[in-house]
């Protein structure tokens, strides 16, 4: 049987995402016999960067116009392209600073402007059709599991599309924000991490993203009752996926 | 068969029991009281008020594995099934969420049978802990399903329940409603005598008082189905519902799932699970060529009139039990009885206008 030719590329991001797949716990070995990793930067030197690729993942956003490029040759030789971790579905930790204008984040590190490129952080799917997400910061397990078996068996993958409400309940994990008001971002947070903070009872902080048509505005009205500052209640939604509009509704209402 | 059993024997006479079966009851777990297998009976909490998750979980579990399946040749699988074999006695179940099982019953032991309900159900005790206090968001009174056991729209507690204690400050009254389970315990109890029978009915009119929360039952599925265009969903859908799903995941007669298929990645194993879904998930309601819910109103409504009214027709009782979980545990306050209030309000306002 002819492997499937899998690619990787990175663009703004910690790289955590790559190093998720060689920490797959049981299944490195099993993802090697399906897939030829024919380009992987932070795996291995060198590699073919030509396609054709039956699967591009693409990870980190878009905060420079070489990426831009990149990335739509590679949409052209690629028959699925997915965008992996929080960086590439939602624009990630990068995005931070796009709440600020750009010289202002510039200034507080660089002292010579005139040799940095950077623009705004954009998720990939701002520039490229996508095939679907491995949400997840790093890029969550079952997805990635999920996604490589799909394209083994010809089958549309399926993600969770709901918050992580859903995991806690299914969990039994008893609900922090009403249980002991703690500030969670469960309820508008895509799932897929299995609801991993508040099974430590820990608040969720929304690192996967935004699911589907969820009410940020509300949750956030439930956060300025619970005492949160307006400062607090914008880096909450900002912090993970500010250019995303779902999270911006929430973040809006208090900057 | 009524008995009396003295609390300071009441450990004791959980300890009884037939050893074969898991013990399940309330015990506490951070701020709240949860079902939870029992190591020892002393961890019983029986005087909780609320869990967050219903002992529905325990029938009908919120992830569960239903079979396995594996390609032998080019075009053959083998499939094994999985279905539930342990052995269980619920304890201290408060009437709501008893009459709750039996709704499930209805639905998933009834027309249709759900082969993996049924295997789990078939092995589980009820033994239902009468109410000694009321939350504030009870109204189990209103719907008929509590504060003590009682028939209710066609559910007997006899044939859906094996054992009703009842809390008499320093004794139980036990009533066996079949023979089945007093053979499992070896405690030898007394006989009660007419004036604990009397307590038992001063107890219960002494807390049908206390109810805060009240719901107007009258002509509701009716009512309800006349105001499917009533502005009070898009009003609450747009700007208080998150769609989180936890007044569904949280209620004790929700049934709804999704299944899963999980494989290896050299594709030699499939295994089938099944998971409780949610109508208030945009994708539940997603059909070819669009989603018939697509809004966050469409999808609350369905919950509350799925609940109060639908089910009517569907199973000849009310969906909902009154246990106020789904209003507890709504992050944004939203509260099934206001929006009935709502809506009767208006339907009055109209007569007169």
């Amino acid at each position: 049987m002819k492997k499937n030719r899998l690619a990787i590329f990175k663009y703004s991001c910690c790289a955590g995402c790559q190093f998720q797949l060689f920490f797959f716990q049981e299944h490195v070995l099993e993802t090697l016999a399906a897939v030829d990793i024919v380009y992987c930067k932070m795996g291995a030197s060198g590699g073919v960067k030509e396609g054709p690729f039956e699967v591009a993942l693409i990870e980190g956003a878009i905060t420079e116009s070489w990426q831009i490029d990149e990335l739509k040759r590679v949409r052209e030789v690629s028959h699925f392209l997915i965008p992996i971790g929080s960086c590439a579905v939602n624009g990630g930790i990068p995005a931070i600073k796009d709440i600020y204008p750009e010289m202002e984040v510039e200034k507080r590190v660089y002292q010579d402007l005139s040799v940095i490129h950077s623009v705004k952080a954009h998720p990939i799917d701002d520039y490229v059709r996508v095939d679907g997400y491995v949400r997840g910061c790093p890029m969550g397990e079952r997805d990635l599991l999920e996604l490589l078996t799909s394209l083994l068996l010809n089958t549309k993958p399926s993600f969770p599309e709901y918050c992580v409400c859903v995991e806690c309940k299914l969990a039994g994990t008893i609900c922090l924000l009403m249980s002991e008001g703690k500030p969670c971002m469960g309820p508008v947070t895509n799932a897929g991490c299995g609801a991993l903070c508040p099974s430590h009872a820990r608040a969720c902080y929304g690192c996967w993203g935004p699911a589907p048509n969820v009410n940020a505005p509300a949750l956030a009205k439930k956060f300025e009752q619970l005492g949160l500052s307006p400062d607090d209640i914008v880096r909450k939604f900002t912090q993970f996926a500010s250019p995303k509009i779902e999270f911006r509704k929430g973040a809006e209402m208090y900057e | 068969m009524v008995k009396i059993l003295q609390k300071k024997n009441f450990c004791r006479w959980i300890d009884s029991l037939s050893r074969q079966y898991a013990l399940i009851g309330p015990v506490k777990e951070r701020e709240e009281t949860e079902f939870q297998p029992l190591r020892c009976p002393e961890q019983l909490e029986m005087d909780y008020i609320s869990t967050m998750a219903a002992p529905r979980k325990f029938i009908y579990p919120s992830r569960q594995l239903l079979f396995r399946f594996t390609p032998q040749g080019d075009d053959q699988l083998i499939t094994e099934e999985i279905l539930p074999q342990s052995q269980q006695i619920l304890l201290a179940v408060h009437p709501c969420d008893a009459h709750a099982i039996m709704v499930l019953d209805r639905v998933l032991m009834g027309e249709f049978t759900d082969s993996y309900y049924t295997k789990q159900r078939q092995n589980t005790f009820l033994i239902v802990l009468n109410c000694q206090k009321v939350d504030k968001n009870c109204f189990c009174d209103s719907m008929g399903t509590g504060p003590f056991l009682h028939s209710w729209m066609g559910q007997d507690p006899a044939k859906g329940c094996d054992l009703e204690l009842t809390d008499l400050g320093d004794r139980y009254l036990v009533e066996f409603l079949n023979g089945k389970i007093r053979k499992l315990f070896s405690f030898p109890l007394e006989t009660a005598n007419d004036e604990d029978i009397q307590l038992k009915k001063k107890r219960e009119v002494g807390i049908k008082e206390k109810f805060i929360k009240k719901l107007n039952i009258e002509n509701l599925p009716s009512s309800l189905r006349q105001n499917m265009d009533h502005s009070v969903w898009s009003r609450i859908g747009e700007a208080i519902c998150l769609s989180c799903t936890n007044c569904t995941m949280v209620c004790p007669t929700c049934y709804c799932y999704n299944t899963v298929d999980t494989v290896k990645l050299d594709l030699s194993k499939s295994e089938r699970y099944r998971y409780w879904d949610s109508c208030q998930e945009l994708h539940f309601a997603e059909v070819h060529g669009g989603n018939f819910r697509s809004t966050r109103g469409a999808r609350l409504r369905q919950f509350v009139l799925h609940k109060l009214s639908y089910w009517m027709e569907q199973y000849g009782c009310f969906g909902c039990v009154g246990c106020g979980r789904c209003i507890n545990w709504c992050p944004t306050g939203i509260d099934l009885t206001e929006i009935v209030k709502e809506i009767r309000g208006t339907k009055i306002n109209e007569q007169y206008s």
